[in-house]
């Protein structure tokens, strides 16, 4: 009890003295509070500044000046020498062409638009065959079994497959749905095409198609759901089947 | 290393730990009052009159971290893991200079969630053409030419960076399959980046398997339609589709055409480029 007593009121202490500028492994600080990340401002190197943070006078935390910062160019303000050196924003959203986007709030997220941010998804399942007449979602590489929507918009689900068709007939069909937030296999989902495909017992063949998801919201799930139909089974093959993602 | 040093150092150390194991220790920079809810914060102008409410006026000027990690810059109680905000200064909220910056600049993200600067997304695309007979040995990649709209080039050449689509309108035929034979066609095909003669470096591809049945000569004619994919291309990228038959048949484009046709790109295959 005593210990503790002496060690809080140490901290008070602490915090009860005023400290008007604050420096870390430098002798030579600007600002209120200063960081030399790599201790070397003392030195010739010409990014000794680089490695340094200050929060100024204004409250601005400034970060990787070429050259010893005494005041921010802005709240945040921060400098690299490369692309892409500056900021790491990691919300789920991120990926190859995402822009950085804004709500009502001014939160900041990774959002795709009409040009920029579409992307490719590889497939995990299903892995077995799949029966004449049974209803498949895909299961993605995002490890999700659905496209999540992040930007209000609409959309286009590319498809293009291989698969292993085992059957008597020389010819197979199957359905390819989209639906939206839940898979009800009693309605034909938001778009659905049926595709024909010549064929032969015991090999692969391939088909190609497009989907499209109008008027989407942010947190809407897309689902990709197919059927194998005029009779055999197919079995899919998961290095060849892949879906690309856009909006339009 | 002399005693004063010595000293200071453990003087440093002591506080160290103190400010460790205390459960409401705050530590305040150019205050005496630092803000309850946090654990660090500086007072750029030592203004701040309350370690119990945020007085909004005087906490544009701060900085804080709070107990879950969050940093707020111009506010005490961090909505997100930066928070910014300047509703009460001139100063704008948030410079990233990489190089890239430039007037109307969108902030682009690559797999990671790093950001950079790049001209706005503009959706562009362009077909690519060819008149070009080509015979695509099997068991060999052979380019697919696109000679007719990508004057100069021999090839296709990225005119904006982004993420694109290359979709392959494949029209040709299969040399000599029997009369009445249905064979299940095969070819990779690869989306190439073109680096120099001898270097290309495959961005996508996919193997594509369609039905055929034999007309006998060189006539036996079929086509599909697939598509390729490749993220975060740079301006300037030179791209190339490349096809190998798998099926044990050599492939041929321009092949079986009367004179008129030979011209004519609907009887060839071709290529469309589009970002997305």
């Amino acid at each position: 009890m005593k210990k503790y007593i002496t060690l809080l009121g140490l901290s008070l202490l602490m915090s009860s003295i005023t400290i008007a500028q604050v420096s870390i492994n430098t002798k030579n600080p600007q600002g209120i509070f200063y960081i030399d990340g790599g201790a070397d401002n003392a030195t010739t190197s010409a990014n000794r500044f680089k490695n340094d943070v200050m929060v100024d006078a204004n409250g601005s935390l400034v970060l990787g000046k070429a050259t010893q910062p005494s005041v921010g160019l802005a709240k945040v303000d921060i400098t690299s020498d490369a692309a892409y050196g500056t900021l790491k924003m990691v919300d789920g959203g991120e990926g190859d062409g995402m822009v950085l986007l804004g709500d009502a709030n001014g939160y900041a997220r990774w959002g795709m638009l009409k040009g920029s941010g579409g992307y490719k998804l590889s497939l995990t399942a299903p892995t077995g065959a799949m029966a004449t007449g049974s209803f498949y979602t895909m299961t993605f590489s995002n490890k999700l079994n659905y496209i999540p929507i992040t930007e209000q918009g609409s959309y286009i689900v590319m498809v293009r497959m291989s698969a292993t068709y085992t059957g008597a007939l020389g010819r197979t069909g199957g359905y390819f749905y989209l639906h939206k937030n839940t898979v009800n296999t009693a309605t034909m989902g938001i778009d659905s095409i049926e595709m024909y495909m010549e064929c032969l017992s015991g090999k692969k063949f391939s088909t190609y198609t497009v989907l499209r998801a109008l008027d989407l919201a942010v947190g809407d799930k897309i689902y990709l759901v197919m059927k194998p139909q005029t009779a055999g089974t197919w079995t899919l093959d998961l290095s060849l089947t892949t879906v690309f993602f856009y909006r339009v | 290393m002399n005693e004063n040093d010595k000293m200071r150092k453990t003087i440093l150390l002591g506080y160290v730990l103190i400010i460790s194991v205390s459960l409401f220790g705050q530590v305040g920079i150019n205050t005496r009052i630092p803000y309850a809810g946090s654990v660090l914060h500086i007072d750029g102008k030592g203004n701040n009159t309350s370690s119990t409410g945020a007085i909004v006026a005087e906490a544009a000027d701060d900085v804080v971290i709070d107990k879950q990690g969050n940093v707020g810059v111009g506010v005490l109680q961090p909505k997100a893991k930066l928070h910014i905000d300047t509703s009460n200064g001139t100063l704008k909220p948030l410079r990233l200079a990489d190089g890239s910056q430039g007037v109307n600049k969108y902030f682009f993200s690559d797999t990671e969630g790093r950001g950079t600067w790049k001209d706005k997304p503009i959706a562009n695309g362009i077909v690519y053409y060819s008149a070009t007979p080509r015979t695509f040995t099997k068991n060999v990649f052979t380019e697919l030419p696109v000679e007719v709209n990508s004057a100069g080039y021999s090839r296709i050449t990225i005119p904006r960076a982004g993420n694109y689509v290359f979709t392959l309108r494949w029209w040709g035929a299969l040399d000599a399959l029997p009369i009445g034979t249905k064979l299940m066609s095969a070819a990779t095909i690869q989306l190439c980046r073109y680096v120099n003669a001898t270097t290309a470096t495959v961005l996508d591809q996919t193997t594509y398997y369609t039905a055929v049945t034999g007309v006998g000569g060189s006539t036996t004619r079929f086509s599909f339609t697939v598509s390729f994919f490749a993220s975060n291309l740079p301006a300037g990228y030179v791209m190339f589709l490349r096809l190998r038959p798998d099926d044990g048949y050599n492939w041929a484009t321009g092949a079986g055409l009367s004179a008129g046709q030979t011209t004519a790109t609907i009887y060839y295959p071709s290529i469309m480029v589009y970002n997305i």
